[in-house]
């Protein structure tokens, strides 16, 4: 009887870990939709939610988009809904591969900002820009539009794969490394796009700028859709490891003898971290902190259980970078804040207090 | 069925640190490797697991090379409790236990899982602290969720293979008494249940009162493998351990 009484109780504490987590989850969506919606609603040329509703509805067949000028429905349509998709993927990129970052080295403190994997990514993005019209520009003939992300891409996977290898000694990452080594690579990262700013003609250094501090700024259909594509591959790959990803947790030779293919997984948690970053990174520049801000919040709410965290990680990704955008746009309205600056001003205050948290618990390292 | 070493060699920085080793482990028996440090013990349990490759010999896992083997399959079959664990994020004691289903994943319901779950944290004394958070647990409170997780993973028998096997590195090191000893009867009841149980263990009281063979290593060479009362006699322990006197610990 004790036995059965008991089964029922730990049953009791799954089910209610698991009923929180999908609350939550449905929390996050919630914010990420009501992020969109205020991506397209707020701006100087106000639209009420109804309007985006019966656009929507006209596109899908129902109904028509009736007295709604043709103005409005080319700022919905052209400006403010790819604004929408590109902020929630990119969130959503960055979000989802901080939290796959986290769970690959084991440690919370990684951020694809902060170890360097978006200015890696950076860098080629704009070696690609700068050098697109001579040195490389076989590659660009070949790869077109998707040039720049997959370039991005390269770079970012290039620095993960860097990173990894100098932090890990015996199949441990040691985490001083892990961040020092992020340093050097953010540094040597700075310095190639220093030389590029260097050698840039006017026209290229405006396009520049907006790369160190992130901007969803421009976003059309035409020159968002194939990071788009690559951003969603890299979601839904990363979704795919959820429960892999807890046994790696539990150290790589643990998680080997619970049957999980280690090198597989790993190998596919580093491509597609790079892909989603190095995409986002790609049309948007470098956006830190939201890879570490948004897996901590959700890990805060549903516990460190990858089945929540990734894609609970993706949808608050998406809902913040929205949320600083529509800030981003409005604080100094008509101008526009870089995006990157309002994430940091959130997320760097966010990070001493993780480290503040670990040194009190002795967590760190 | 058994899992054996044949002629395995380990290689490490110019020197053999495990030379030749051939040795059986069978169902229904809890095998137990002692030794001094660096005797080769650990090498040993590493190459049988498949965590490690030999550099000569084979290392067989019910008549398969056990490196040849899936390691999906495997896991439904055996469960391996290593020494440390590097778990550093805060999971619920009840979820780390609960990971141990995980190769059972779409074999198996929630119901059945929360039976397991509950069963072997039962079993190791954990269910007290069943919903607290893994890392402000006590090493010793630790390893026995550790031991739970890998309990869980082989607790029930797969339908169409009937064997099951447990490998423990030192399960015992941080354990007070009192679990050593359920630890320990525990071993000994799923042996006797059918279970291979191969454990690397220092305590050779514990070892000579619960374990059915021991397989002593010295200087990277099994120098015996046989019953307990066989190999662990006060001048076996002497000469491999090389003490002073004869160990009278164990007569």
């Amino acid at each position: 009887m004790a036995e059965v009484a008991s089964a029922r109780l730990t049953a009791e504490l799954g089910f209610r870990r698991q009923r929180r987590g999908r609350i939550i989850l449905a929390g996050c969506a919630l914010a990420a939709l009501a992020g969109m919606l205020l991506t397209i609603t707020v701006g100087p040329l106000a639209i009420s939610p109804a309007d985006v509703a019966t656009v929507l509805a006209a596109r899908i067949g129902i109904g028509d988009t009736g007295q709604i000028s043709t103005v409005k429905i080319g700022v919905i349509e052209g400006i403010r809904a790819p604004r929408a998709a590109l902020g929630m993927l990119v969130g959503a990129s960055l979000g989802i591969a901080g939290a796959a970052m986290q769970g690959f080295f084991r440690n919370p403190l990684a951020d694809p900002g902060l170890i360097g994997v978006s200015s890696g990514g950076a860098l080629a993005a704009v070696s690609v820009i700068v050098l697109g019209g001579a040195m490389l520009a076989p590659f660009v003939d070949a790869l077109g539009a998707f040039a720049l992300p997959i370039a991005a891409f390269g770079g970012s996977l290039v620095t993960v794969l860097l990173i990894y290898r100098l932090a890990t000694i015996d199949n441990r990452v040691i985490v001083a490394t892990m961040l020092l080594a992020g340093v050097a690579a953010n540094a040597l990262a700075a310095s190639g796009l220093g030389y590029m700013i260097f050698l840039a003609d006017d026209a290229q250094l405006r396009d520049l700028s907006f790369w160190t501090l992130g901007s969803l700024g421009g976003a059309t259909w035409a020159r968002v859709w194939p990071a788009l594509t690559l951003m969603i591959v890299a979601v839904a790959g990363l979704l795919s490891l959820m429960r892999p990803m807890n046994a790696l947790l539990l150290g790589e030779a643990d998680a080997a003898t619970l049957g999980i293919e280690v090198e597989r997984i790993k190998r596919r948690a580093a491509l597609m971290t790079a892909l989603g970053v190095g995409a986002a990174t790609a049309v948007c520049g470098v956006i830190t902190f939201v890879g570490l801000v948004v897996p901590h919040l959700v890990r805060l709410m549903t516990g460190p259980d990858h089945r929540y965290v990734l894609p609970g990680a993706a949808l608050l990704g998406g809902a913040l970078v929205l949320f600083s955008d529509v800030v981003a746009r409005m604080a100094v309205s008509p101008a526009e804040l870089p995006l990157g600056v309002v994430t940091a001003a959130l997320g760097a205050p966010f990070f001493f207090w993780l480290l503040l948290r670990d040194k009190r618990s002795g967590t760190l390292g | 069925m058994s899992a054996a070493l044949q002629d395995a060699t380990v290689i490490r920085g110019g020197g053999p640190i495990l030379d030749g080793v051939s040795v059986t482990c069978l169902p229904s028996h809890f095998t137990a490797f002692c030794g001094p440090n660096g005797a080769g013990k650990t090498t040993a349990f590493s190459l049988l697991t498949g965590a490690l490759r030999p550099d000569r010999g084979t290392s067989w896992f019910d008549g398969q090379e056990v490196r040849g083997i899936p390691v999906s399959a495997l896991a439904r079959r055996r469960a391996v409790v290593s020494q440390s664990s590097l778990l550093s994020f805060p999971f619920h004691v009840h979820e780390v236990v609960a990971m141990g289903r995980a190769p059972h994943e779409g074999r198996t319901t929630p119901q059945r899982d929360a039976m397991v779950v509950a069963e072997v944290m039962a079993a190791m004394d954990i269910m007290g602290f069943a919903d607290r958070n893994y890392l402000t647990l006590s090493g010793g409170e630790r390893q026995r969720v550790n031991i739970a997780r890998a309990l869980a993973q082989v607790w029930e028998p797969v339908d169409d293979i009937g064997e099951r096997w447990l490998f423990l590195d030192e399960p015992t090191s941080a354990l007070d008494l009192k679990h050593q000893i359920l630890l320990m009867r525990l071993l000994r009841r799923l042996a006797s249940d059918g279970w291979g149980i191969l454990a690397v263990l220092h305590d050779l009281q514990l070892v000579q009162e619960h374990a059915q063979t021991v397989g002593l290593f010295k200087a990277g060479r099994l120098v015996a493998c046989d019953a307990t009362a066989e190999v662990l006699t006060p001048e076996s322990v002497q000469s491999t351990f090389g003490l002073d006197e004869p160990y009278a610990a164990l007569a």
